[in-house]
């Protein structure tokens, strides 16, 4: 028989956008092999390209957007990407993820990523078709919003909007808010620490993909499709999964929040844990009437069989006329309990805004639940608001204070800055209302005072958000082949912090891929075994954990090389606080965090001042960094 | 004997009323003392899936698909399993969310 060739990719396009030079590199097999694509490759691009000194606004800083071995493949939701850059919100690393068509769309132009360095004089555009990728003046794009910027680049790209991938930033990444996102496909968004921001610093407003006939490296196309099958029925056929995502995607996350009392949702900005709404309203929240009354059509992801990723539509009422992606479980979150609003069709229009102007929705999120208790408490007076009314639930003031954020207009301006740095401008009692990480990121949309694993995830990640995961919902049998048990009781300090180091690295193997989340569920078992298909190797799980560990390690390093000291692995005051209702009350974290720390930090082959040991550095072919770190 | 609520939120329920995925409440005798385990081990034992779902069959601890609170607090917190169930309490069995 003949030898079938190895392919694995690992083409990656450079740009300068200072000189316009655009050149192409490829990444020998063993270095692939080591580092993979998308989190994986940016690590260590960004450890070995950006040194200390190169802030995130710095030409010099380097924007990773790129794709994996899996990429464009027949694996389900192989069309994400994975964005890595230093970001203004830590002034560390920051590695976010979208779904969508870029990740494929890039594979199949022959293209792993793209590396972005240098800061172009105009506003410009990458645009890659058949093959090629040129640059593009986008004067005439400025100002415009992340969908109108689709409608315009499709129209003068000649192209069925289908044909295209468009992901870029909006007003809020012109501006360089520091909470501003890469947001693309009607609907996706690598949203954390600001990568948006960096995007607007080199002045570049997007990255356009025209779909192009591949084919897409893969090694073994039968076994290939035998894994994606696999990985689909392990959701499909699970009694679980197929009542949850697969399902309805994250629709059902506010309704059952609610219904089942979880203490999970972020109310009012941590002031309770109880969401005062009535039953009838609550099922307005709920999947089976979202999807009746509001999905006009699909809007599925590359090769996605999910039933979500829909285009709402609003028929009547005072917005009538409405139409934008179905929200995720973080933007009702976000627009619904933790402003205190309990009208969904209120959220759903929010949470399309705030994808348009190109912000994460998240810290918005926090953003405006610290104005309103600020408001509340009388710390913020309308006045210093422009003359918003600040009050619980006030949705036309929360849609005009977030146009103020995007375009850093008057007190849009300070809260800007993000959560942190704007509560220290406020001054007084309004540090101790501010929910953030010491290094100046926010947590996902729930209160993780009744989720330690995240809430320990979100302060210890080197990533600007989290960098463990949720992997208590890894299948047990996945969780178990990386030589984890089971899930931890979700309230043992050290349950928690021995989990979370033990499936370090799962995420952001995953990440790694260019593969969507919903669809693999860091399948630790199956997900080697795709690699291995689509590349020729004999990738195993312990391998694929270290691959991952390997990119945690580099993000590390990059930090502490960068001033991230590890006396930062620290929640605020307020996002690790005691709840006082719901069926965590009385219960906090607090008391046990440092132990917690130590605990992790030693199962992680760190030392007491969380700095990674040469030891454990050259464990994993990264000893170099070692010397970087005087260890 | 005494008698305490096991409520069931979709779609859970689904393996408790047949045809119905909504949010169920029943009464269950339990004998005096026992324990969370002895109610929830006796309502798997009456359905292979739902004890899939419930138990780990290789630790036999919970499986992280699902959540439970006993009078409105976290198993977790209110003495995990082995908790001693009294008259009138109410056991609320419901899905885990994903997520951040």
């Amino acid at each position: 028989m003949e030898e079938q060739q190895k392919s694995y990719g690992g083409k990656f396009l450079r740009v300068d956008l200072t000189s316009g030079r655009i050149w192409s590199e490829q990444l020998d097999e063993e270095s692939y092999r080591k580092h993979l694509g998308g989190t994986g490759y940016g690590a260590k691009v960004l450890y070995e390209e950006v040194p200390p000194g190169v802030e995130w606004s710095d030409p010099e800083n380097r924007l990773i957007v790129a794709s994996g071995p899996l990429g464009g493949t027949r694996v389900h939701g192989s069309g994400t990407v994975s964005v890595i850059t230093k970001g203004p919100l830590t002034h560390g690393a920051a590695a976010s993820q979208a779904n969508g068509f870029l990740g494929a769309y890039m594979r199949l132009n022959g293209l792993d990523g793209v590396v972005f360095q240098g800061a172009a004089e105009h506003l410009q555009y990458l645009y890659i078709h058949d093959g090629e990728a040129e640059l593009r003046e986008a004067g005439h794009l400025t100002g415009v919003d992340t969908w109108g910027m689709i409608d315009l680049l499709a129209e003068e790209l000649g192209v069925d909007e289908r044909q295209l991938s468009i992901f870029g930033i909006g007003p809020a990444g012109e501006k360089g808010v520091r909470f501003a996102a890469f947001v693309g496909d009607r609907g996706h968004v690598a949203g954390h620490n600001g990568i948006g921001a960096v995007m607007g610093s080199k002045r570049l407003k997007a990255i356009v993909a025209r779909r192009a006939s591949g084919p897409v490296p893969v090694y073994d196309r039968e076994a290939l499709a035998e894994v994606a099958e696999t990985l689909f029925r392990r959701i499909a056929d699970d009694p679980v999964a197929q009542e949850g995502v697969y399902r309805w995607g994250t629709l059902r996350g506010v309704a059952r929040s609610v219904q089942g009392g979880t203490g999970t949702l972020p109310v009012k900005n941590y002031t309770t844990s109880i969401y005062n709404i009535s039953p009838q309203e609550v099922e307005t929240w709920d999947g089976p009437y979202l999807q009746e009354h509001y999905v006009s059509r699909r809007h599925n992801c590359w090769v996605c069989r999910f039933q979500h990723g829909t285009i709402f539509a609003i028929t009547e009422g005072p917005y009538k006329g409405f139409v934008g992606e179905e929200p995720e479980y973080e933007q009702f979150a976000a627009f619904g309990p933790l402003i205190g609003n309990t009208n969904v069709e209120a959220a759903i229009v929010l949470a399309n805004e705030c994808d348009r102007l190109g912000l994460e929705n998240n810290e918005l999120g926090w953003v405006m639940g610290l104005v309103m208790e600020c408001y509340e408490k009388g710390i913020l007076t309308q006045e210093q608001l422009n003359g918003l009314d600040m009050s619980w639930g006030n949705i036309e003031a929360v849609r005009a204070l977030m146009r103020k954020i995007a375009h850093r207009e008057g007190v849009g301006d300070l809260l800007a800055e993000g959560v942190m740095r704007a509560a220290q401008a406020i001054g007084g009692e309004a540090v101790n209302f501010a929910i953030h990480t010491l290094k100046g990121n926010t947590p996902r949309g729930h209160d993780h005072r009744a989720r330690w694993t995240e809430m320990f995830d979100t302060a210890t990640s080197n990533t600007g958000t989290m960098e463990t995961g949720g992997m208590v919902l890894m299948p047990l049998d996945a969780l178990q082949a990386i030589g984890v048990e089971g899930p931890p009781d979700m309230f043992s300090g050290l349950e928690v912090s021995t989990f979370n180091a033990q499936t370090k690295g799962a995420m952001l193997f995953e990440d790694s891929l260019g593969v969507c989340r919903f669809n693999t569920r860091t399948d630790m078992l199956y997900l080697p075994k795709a690699v291995n298909a689509a590349t020729g190797w004999d990738m195993d799980p312990q391998e694929a954990l270290r691959a991952g560990q390997r990119a945690v390690n580099l993000l590390r390093a990059f930090n502490i090389c960068h001033g991230i000291s590890p006396e930062l692995d620290v929640p605020s005051r307020r996002y690790s606080s005691t709840p006082l209702d719901g069926p965590a009350a009385g219960v906090s974290i607090q008391p046990l965090w440092e132990e917690m720390l130590a605990y992790y930090y030693r199962l992680l082959g760190w030392d007491e001042r969380g700095v990674p040991r040469r030891e454990t550095l050259e464990a994993l072919g990264i000893g170099q960094v070692a010397d970087d770190l005087g260890v | 004997m005494t008698c305490v609520h096991l409520e069931v939120l979709p779609w859970l329920s689904r393996y408790f009323v047949a045809e119905r995925s909504g949010r169920v409440v029943l009464e269950r005798e339990v004998s005096d003392g026992a324990m969370v385990r002895d109610l929830l081990e006796e309502i798997a034992s009456q359905n292979q899936e739902l004890k899939e779902v419930l138990f780990d069959a290789k630790t036999g601890r919970l499986t992280s698909h699902i959540s439970l609170t006993l009078n409105g607090r976290f198993l977790e917190l209110t003495g995990g399993l082995e908790a001693r169930l009294k008259g009138g309490d109410t056991i609320r069995l419901m899905p885990s969310i994903g997520g951040g």
